[in-house]
C-alpha cells in the first residue's frame, strides 16, 4: 500500500443552517433530505468518490448525531477504505483546553494532525450545503498546472446577483487579484463556490499565522484567502459551468428540488456519474388504479393513490386517494391522507397531513407579499380540514377541525423562526 | 444473535421457467421489481438474527454469485460465519452430475455441515419466495421438543408443493405423502428446522442407504422422528412455470400480498444499484403498477411490474407486463402480457401480445 495521499478532502459540515429553520432544528444542514432519495452531503461525498478522492474528513459540530449515523463507515460512497476513507471530525479537548470550531479556517487548523497523517500534496476544502456535480480531479489538475498556492472554484452569476456572493476579481490569466465579499458594485461576476484546493504546505503556514492573530475570525473567505493574496501568493480560479445551487434557505431548497424535475439540469439520471446515497430497504413504489403522477420523481416505498404533479417525493411517502400534491417536496415517511391538498410546500420527515387539510397556496391566488413556501416540520400532524396558509411554518401538531376550514395563520405564524 | 444456521439449496429443482433460467438459477430470477427470488428467504433469515448461512450451488450460478457478492447487503459479510457460498466440489460421489436430491446436496458439503457452530439448522430450497417470522418457528421448535419442525401452509396457499404431511392427534406426523397421489394433510414447504446433530445423524444414515432425497429420508424415519408442523400464513410461493411466475408477480399488485411480504420491521434486503428516483414525465400514466427506482416513464403503464432502470417512451402503452432491469420500450409500441428479461430493447411502433396462460418471454438482451 502506498503511503501518503496526493489529495484529501475536508468537508465543512458543522453549520446549523439556521435559515432552514424547522428543517434543521434536529439535524445539521448537510443531513437535510434532498432530491427524492438523497441528503445534501451525498453530493460532495459522491463528487469525491467520482473524482478518485478516497480520503475525506467531515468536520461536524452542530447536532452531528444523524450525520454520524448517516455517513457511518462511508460504504455507500465507496469510502470504506483500509487506508483513508471517511472520518467524522468533531471538535475535541486538548489537555485542559479545547474549543468549538471558531470558523472554517479554525476547523481545519484544529485538524492539522489528521491531515498530516496522510502527508498530502493538496487539500480540497468543501462545503456541505451545495447541490452540484463536479469532477474535482480537473480542478486539482488546474491547480497543479498553474503551480498555484490556492485554486478557488468559481461560477459566473448574473450581474444583478453578484452582490450576494464572494466575488473574485481576476487578471487575464485567471489569477486572482482581489477578493470582495458581497460587493455593492461588483467588478466581476465570478462567484466563489466555497470550493478550494490548497497546496498543503502553504495552507498549513497560513493557518498557523491566522490562528496567531487575535482579531481574526478564522474564516477562509474573510481571513485566509485575503492574507494569501496580500502576501503575493499565486491564487487562481477554476471556472465551473454546470449546475450549482446553494440550498441554505427554504426557498432555495424548494427551488433546487424543483430543478431535479428539469432534467437534464441536474442529470442524476445519467449512468456515468452516479450520486450515491444510503438507501432505506424499501419495496418498489406502488401506483394505485386511481393514482396519477406527472412531471414528478417518486422513489422506493411510496404508495400513490392520489394525484401527484410537479413534485419530489422521498421514500415511503403515502398519498391517499383523492389527495393532491402539487409543486411540493414531501420528505421520507410523510403521509398525505385521502382528500388532503398540499401545494407549494415542504412537508418534512414523517409529518402527516390529515384528510381535508390544505397546506400552502398557489401564487396565482395569493397576495404576492403573503406568498411563500409553506413548511410542515418533522413528525408534525396537520389535523383534519385545517388550513395552512402559504409561507407558514408549522412546528407543532394542529388539532382536527370541523368541516369548515379554520384559518390558523395568526396562532402559528412565526413559530420556529426564532433562533 | 440466533442459535440457528441457515442452509439454502440454491440449485434448480424440476421447475421449468424456460428463458428466465437459461442463464441463471431460479433463486436468482428477478422478482417484485427490484429483488431476486432468494432475497426473500435471505431476509427472512437475517431478520430472525441468523448470521450463518450456507448456500449450496450446482450449476449456472454465476448470476447468483454476482448478486450475492460477499453478502454485505444482507449484513452477512462477517469475520465469523456470515454468508458462505458452496459451489460444487467435484471430488464427491456425483462428479459432474446434478444432485439427485436435497440429501445428496447436503452430503456433498458434509465437511461444511460438520463445522456448523449453531445448535439448530434451517433448510430450505432457494427457489422459495417466503417472508415470515422464522424466529418464532425456532422458538416453537425448541419449546415443542420435536426432532424436526416441518414448516407447512394450508392448501389454500399460493404454494404448489408435492409434499403433504398427515398429523396424529398428538401433533406429530403420521405420514408424508410425496408426489403423485396427494391426499388430505398440510402442504409441506420443504422448509425444516432440526438440531445440527439430528441432521448429521440423518445424513450418515443416508450415506449408508444411498437415499438422495431429503423428503424420502424423513418419510422413512417417520416412526422414529417426532416431526411437528408449524403453519405459516404469510405469503409463501415457489414458481414452477412461467405462467405461475407471471401469476405470482401480478399478485404483488394486491396490497395485502405486499403487506405480507413486506411487514413493518422485516425489511427485504437486496443488492443496491444506486439508481436515481423514477421520473414520470408530463403526460405519463401509471395505474396499478409496482415500479422500482431509476425508471424514466413517458408513456402509459397499467397492471405492470417495472424493474430498475426501465424506460417507457412517449406514446408507448404497456399492459399486464413484467419489464425487468433496463428494458427499453420504444415510442408508440404496445405490449400486453409480455415478460421482458434484463436489457431487452424494443423499438418504435411495435406490438407484442402475450397471454397470462402462456406469457411470452423476451429473452435477456434481445433487441427487437
Amino acid at each position: 500500500m502506498i503511503h501518503g495521499k496526493e489529495c484529501i478532502a475536508m468537508i465543512l459540515a458543522g453549520g446549523q443552517g439556521s435559515r432552514l429553520y424547522v428543517l434543521t432544528t434536529k439535524v445539521a444542514k448537510p443531513a437535510v433530505p434532498f432530491g427524492g432519495k438523497y441528503r445534501i452531503i451525498d453530493f460532495p461525498l459522491s463528487n469525491c468518490a467520482n473524482s478518485d478522492i478516497d480520503t475525506v474528513g467531515i468536520l461536524t459540530q452542530y447536532r452531528p448525531q444523524k450525520l454520524n449515523e448517516y455517513v457511518g463507515s462511508g460504504q455507500p460512497w465507496d469510502l470504506d477504505r483500509m487506508y483513508g476513507g471517511v472520518r467524522l471530525l468533531p471538535p475535541y479537548m486538548t489537555g485542559s483546553t479545547g474549543m468549538w470550531y471558531k470558523g472554517t479556517a479554525n476547523a481545519i487548523y484544529q485538524n492539522m494532525d489528521f491531515i498530516e497523517q496522510y502527508d498530502p500534496e493538496y487539500v480540497l476544502i468543501l462545503g456541505g450545503d451545495h447541490i452540484y456535480r463536479m469532477d474535482y480531479s480537473k480542478m486539482i489538475a488546474r491547480h497543479r498546472d498553474a503551480g498555484a498556492a490556492a485554486t478557488i472554484a468559481v461560477i459566473e452569476v448574473g450581474w444583478d446577483e453578484a452582490p450576494r456572493f464572494g466575488i473574485m476579481n481576476v487578471d487575464e490569466e485567471d489569477r486572482i487579484v482581489e477578493f470582495e465579499e458581497k460587493p455593492k458594485n461588483p467588478r466581476s461576476n465570478l462567484a466563489s463556490m466555497g470550493i478550494y484546493v490548497f497546496t498543503w504546505e502553504k495552507l498549513r503556514r497560513y493557518l498557523v499565522e491566522d490562528e496567531a492573530k487575535p482579531d481574526s475570525s478564522n474564516d477562509f473567505g474573510s481571513d485566509v484567502i485575503p492574507a494569501m493574496i496580500a502576501a503575493g501568493e499565486k491564487l487562481v480560479v477554476h471556472r465551473f459551468d454546470g449546475y450549482w445551487k446553494d440550498v441554505g434557505t427554504i426557498d432555495s431548497l424548494w427551488d433546487a428540488n424543483m430543478d431535479m424535475l428539469a432534467n437534464p439540469m441536474l442529470d442524476v439520471f445519467g449512468a456515468d456519474w452516479k450520486v450515491y446515497t444510503r438507501s432505506p430497504a424499501a419495496p418498489p413504489h406502488f401506483v394505485g388504479t386511481e393514482g396519477e403522477i406527472s412531471h414528478s420523481i417518486v422513489t422506493e416505498g411510496c404508495e400513490i393513490y392520489g394525484k401527484v404533479e410537479n413534485s419530489v417525493l422521498f421514500s415511503n411517502v403515502t398519498v391517499g386517494k383523492g389527495a393532491v400534491v402539487r409543486y411540493s417536496t414531501i420528505m421520507p415517511g410523510a403521509v398525505i391522507e385521502p382528500g388532503a391538498l398540499v401545494e407549494y410546500a415542504i412537508v418534512a420527515e414523517e409529518a402527516t397531513i390529515a384528510t381535508g387539510a390544505h397546506v400552502g397556496g398557489d401564487p396565482i391566488n395569493t397576495d404576492p407579499d403573503k406568498w411563500g413556501i409553506a413548511v410542515v416540520a418533522e413528525r408534525v400532524r396537520v389535523g383534519k380540514n385545517r388550513e395552512v396558509a402559504p409561507k407558514l411554518m408549522i412546528v407543532r401538531d394542529m388539532e382536527d377541525a370541523d368541516a369548515e376550514p379554520m384559518y390558523a395563520a395568526e396562532e402559528i405564524s412565526g413559530e420556529g423562526l426564532d433562533e | 444473535m440466533s442459535n440457528l444456521h441457515g442452509i439454502i439449496l440454491g440449485y434448480n429443482g424440476d421447475e421449468n421457467l424456460r428463458e428466465l433460467t437459461e442463464a441463471r438459477t431460479t433463486a436468482s430470477v428477478p422478482f417484485c421489481a427490484r429483488y431476486r427470488i432468494i432475497d426473500f428467504l435471505l431476509s427472512t433469515l437475517v431478520n430472525a438474527g441468523v448470521d450463518d448461512i450456507g448456500i449450496i450451488l450446482q450449476e449456472s450460478y454465476q448470476s447468483l454469485l454476482d448478486h450475492l457478492g460477499a453478502g454485505r447487503e444482507w449484513d452477512l459479510s462477517r469475520k465469523n460465519g456470515g454468508l458462505k457460498l458452496l459451489p460444487p466440489f467435484s471430488t464427491g460421489r456425483n462428479r459432474g452430475a446434478g444432485f439427485a436430491g436435497g440429501m445428496d446436496a447436503l452430503l456433498s458439503v458434509r465437511s461444511y455441515i460438520e463445522r456448523i457452530r449453531k445448535d439448530y439448522v434451517f433448510i430450505a430450497r432457494g427457489n422459495t419466495i417466503a417472508s415470515f417470522d422464522l424466529g418464532a418457528v425456532l422458538e416453537n421448535h425448541i419449546y415443542s421438543g420435536a426432532d424436526v419442525t416441518a414448516i407447512c401452509v394450508h392448501e389454500s396457499s399460493e404454494l404448489r408443493s408435492e409434499i403433504r404431511l398427515v398429523f396424529r392427534e398428538d401433533g406429530f406426523a403420521r405420514d408424508m405423502l410425496l408426489g403423485g397421489d396427494l391426499g388430505d394433510g398440510l402442504v409441506g414447504t420443504g422448509m425444516y428446522i432440526m438440531s445440527t446433530k439430528r441432521l448429521l445423524a440423518l445424513m450418515d444414515e443416508c450415506a449408508v442407504s444411498g437415499e438422495p432425497s431429503f423428503s424420502r429420508a424423513l418419510k422413512s424415519s417417520i416412526d422414529r422422528l417426532k416431526i411437528m408442523n408449524y403453519i405459516v400464513n404469510d405469503f409463501i410461493a415457489r414458481p414452477n412455470s412461467v405462467a405461475q411466475y407471471y401469476r405470482l408477480s401480478m399478485k404483488l399488485l394486491d396490497a395485502e400480498v405486499r403487506a405480507s411480504l413486506f411487514p413493518k420491521g422485516r425489511p427485504v434486503l437486496t443488492k443496491l444499484r444506486d439508481e436515481a428516483p423514477t421520473y414520470y414525465a408530463p403526460g405519463a400514466a401509471a395505474r396499478n403498477c409496482l415500479v422500482a427506482d431509476g425508471c424514466y416513464i413517458e408513456g402509459e403503464a397499467e397492471n405492470c411490474i417495472i424493474f430498475r432502470g426501465v424506460k417507457i417512451a412517449k406514446g408507448a402503452r404497456v399492459r399486464g407486463c413484467i419489464l425487468m432491469q433496463d428494458t427499453v420500450v420504444g415510442e408508440d409500441t404496445v405490449l400486453d402480457g409480455i415478460i421482458t428479461d434484463k436489457n431487452v430493447v424494443i423499438g418504435k411502433n411495435r406490438t407484442f401480445i402475450g397471454s397470462p396462460e402462456y406469457p411470452t418471454v423476451i429473452a435477456k438482451g434481445t433487441v427487437l
